[in-house]
């Protein structure tokens, strides 16, 4: 098993350069030069001047070295967390995302275990109520979350929910209220529970529908498998046959999904981070990128790569857990 | 002479129609198909439903059409395309009935070709002929006063981008069906002509998308080994940033216009038809038509794409209907946080931005009409997606 993961973690190795290199490419590959940029136009500066300013800030940044090794230093830097200075924020990037990636994390999680506590059940009850009323109504209501835009559902919640024009139930915005810092840590807890509702909503709906039909679809290509028949034929019960045979081997492939579900969940949290003024990673990139603040746009890009391949690793490793038929020295 | 081969009694059904047998069957996806037919129409004709100069109008005695020489090369060029799109469909039609099957592929090719070619000329001959006049008249005004006489506006008597301060911020009444929004604009006439980003986003986006994912992905099956080796770690790099994180690195540092968006989306979203096609043609690549047409030293790209794409295309067909819901989607996202294109020109996402304001008042009209427009053609496209899915793939076809 430990080696295993070694094996992982030095795979991840040449994909990581790969994000590197990608996220460098773009941000030289397009027009305007990030110094030109930063100064922005010039006053009235007699053109002389203004080129030795020009040419003195390239300098300082390196910008006057070849390509390869402009890489070279700002991957160097990268490898030591070091990703420079926030200009809207005047601080080292690498602080701002520690701070920022737990929020995130947290939105994320929580919305992942309700995905998976909500959908199991439920694409369990759909396969065995197979084209009955519930089957085809879940299938409807799943369909149409599916292709629910997920702004459009957290500005629904926002307006509906929090203000004068329905129910005023949630806050609209942030993760605590102002006075959060005083309180203990059980009404802490109830009031960061209470801020959370409506941003989880809008998470997990999507991945929960879609992760309800992988279910479903599993569970019913194995309870028409084969070795179903003879279980019942043998006499088992209905509920040992649907949870000790159908329901483990359809369980496997739903691990695999997270893989899938992990890099929309990052991306959604962009949008809902924004509408829900959540300071997390997403709002941060929301922000950095209104304001061109390019040090912190490809950090996040960078980190957000990273993380990625981290939540892979431990859907491989789960994987490998659950499913006997996988041996942890075998060829990958 | 046609039908000199197969004797029409004879001709059978060609895959292209057993798919749309099975796809008709599923009346779902067919009232979506009809629903973005619908979409299509409102997009192309958007300028006669909605505008806020006349059909005809009389001013002093004299008839102008201002509506008509308002028409700039875009709406001209959109109408262009949609004829040529009605003729190709009955050029098809026609082509069941009277072409032999075996020539079916050759003579719809030509027929593509030469659609595409007057696209192209007709579009040189616009953009070379049509007057880029701005027509500031407000007409309104004008039959109001008096001056000007038997007005014919267009159902929707608003342009998309005609500012009115004193109706800002109205919910829906009589004049304005839909309400306004923070600049007195009228929500309807902007969702009609906003349909045309979402359609031409979807299409270039996924258009694009395709084309590479197939060329990589013919490429790396094809001849696997090193080169798939390389080819998929890249994807695999590709893969690792999430994609709308991608995107907006993208934007960050390009400047933002509609065609770099299309391009964007298109760029980054490849990945999954390249593994399709890839994963394809390692199983058709060992099959004996393809040896056999390696054997008649048929040129390589023949090989690839005339050869083995058609019959490997299928899961890119059905991944390419789904992409097009992605790519609305994303660039409604992009629009909403405010990356997408400049207003005036309106977008569904950037419309449903106005729907909270700064100051935090709901104005359920902006947030709920725009939202159904993205919701609806988001959802019709996946519907048209599930139908083709469940009409292509056999073995879900004995299963359900």
């Amino acid at each position: 098993m430990g080696t295993y993961i070694v094996r992982r973690l030095f795979l991840m190795i040449p994909t990581l350069i790969g994000i590197t290199i990608m996220v460098f490419a773009i941000s030289r590959l397009a027009p305007g030069d990030p110094v030109s940029l930063a100064l922005g136009p010039g006053g009235e500066m007699d053109a002389e001047r203004a080129g030795a300013v020009v040419e003195a800030q390239r300098q300082l940044y390196g910008l006057d070295r070849p390509l390869h090794e402009q890489y070279a230093t700002w991957f160097w830097r990268v490898v030591r967390l070091d990703f420079g200075d926030s200009i809207k924020h005047h601080r080292p990037v690498s602080s701002l995302l520690a701070e920022r990636i737990p929020i995130t994390l947290m939105l994320n999680l929580s919305a992942f275990v309700i995905i998976y506590a909500i959908s199991i059940p439920l694409g369990v009850l759909s396969a065995v109520k197979h084209k009955k009323l519930v089957d085809r109504m879940t299938s409807v209501v799943l369909f149409m979350l599916w292709s629910l835009p997920v702004m459009w559902a957290g500005q629904m919640l926002i307006g509906y929910f929090t203000g004068p024009a329905f129910v005023d139930w949630f806050p609209p915005a942030g993760i605590s209220s102002n006075y959060a810092d005083r309180l203990a840590f059980f009404p802490w807890l109830l009031d960061r529970i209470w801020h959370l509702v409506l941003p989880v909503v809008c998470i997990s709906y999507t991945g929960f529908a879609y992760l309800t039909k992988q279910v479903r679809a599993g569970m019913l290509d194995n309870l028409r498998a084969d070795y179903v028949r003879t279980a019942r034929a043998k006499g088992l019960s209905g509920s040992v046959v649907l949870w000790r045979h159908a329901f483990r081997n359809s369980v496997i492939p739903v691990i695999t999904i997270m893989a899938t579900l992990l890099p929309a969940m990052f991306a959604g949290s962009v949008i809902i981070e924004q509408i829900f003024s959540i300071p997390g990673m997403g709002l941060l990139a929301f922000e950095a990128v209104t304001t061109r603040d390019y040090n912190v746009v490809m950090a996040v890009a960078v980190i957000a790569g990273l993380l990625n391949l981290i939540g892979l690793l431990l859907a491989d490793i789960a994987y490998a857990i659950v499913d006997p038929r996988i041996s942890f020295e075998g060829k990958s | 002479m046609p039908n000199k081969q197969t004797p029409k009694s004879q001709w059978g059904i060609s895959y292209g129609e057993l798919v749309w047998r099975e796809f008709v069957k599923n009346r779902l996806s067919v009232i979506a198909g009809m629903f973005i037919i619908f979409l299509f129409i409102v997009a192309i004709f958007a300028p006669f439903i909605a505008n806020d100069k006349p059909y005809v109008v009389e001013i002093e005695g004299q008839r102008y059409f201002p509506l008509f020489r308002h028409l700039g090369a875009i709406d001209y060029g959109v109408l262009l395309a949609g004829v040529v799109a009605v003729v190709q469909l009955i050029l098809i039609r026609r082509n069941k009935k009277r072409v032999d099957p075996s020539e079916r592929g050759e003579v719809l090719l030509k027929q593509i070709m030469i659609s595409a070619g007057v696209i192209v000329v007709g579009l040189v001959l616009l953009y070379l002929f049509v007057p880029r006049r701005l027509d500031a008249t407000n007409y309104h005004a004008m039959v109001e006063s008096g001056r000007a006489e038997n007005a014919v506006f267009a159902p929707i008597p608003y342009g998309y981008a005609r500012t009115n301060l004193s109706v800002r911020e109205q919910p829906p009444s009589r004049r304005h069906l839909l309400g306004t929004d923070d600049v007195g604009s009228d929500v309807l006439a902007r969702l009609i002509h906003g349909s045309r980003i979402s359609l031409s986003v979807g299409f270039v986006a996924v258009g694009i998308s395709v084309v590479i994912g197939v060329v990589i992905g013919a490429v790396l099956g094809y001849f696997g080994g090193r080169v798939d080796f390389v080819g998929m770690r890249f994807i695999e790099i590709m893969m690792a940033i999430p994609q709308f994180f991608l995107i907006i690195t993208v934007v960050a540092f390009f400047p933002r216009s509609l065609l770099n968006i299309m391009i964007i989306i298109g760029i980054t979203s490849w990945t999954m038809d390249a593994r399709f096609i890839r994963a394809e043609f390692f199983k058709l690549r060992e099959q004996d038509f393809v040896q056999a047409a390696h054997a008649q030293g048929i040129g390589l790209r023949s090989i690839l794409f005339r050869h083995m794409l058609p019959n490997g295309v299928a899961p890119v067909l059905v991944n390419a209907t789904f992409g097009i819901a992605g790519a609305i989607f994303i660039e409604a996202a992009l629009s909403f946080l405010g990356f997408g294109v400049a207003p005036p020109t309106p977008s569904w996402g950037q419309m449903l931005s106005l729907g909270v304001t700064t100051t935090g008042r709901f104005l359920w009209w902006l947030s709920v009409f725009p939202g159904l427009a993205i919701f609806f053609t988001v959802l019709a496209y996946n519907l048209v997606g599930e139908g083709l899915r469940d009409a292509i793939d056999p073995k879900l076809r004995k299963a359900a």
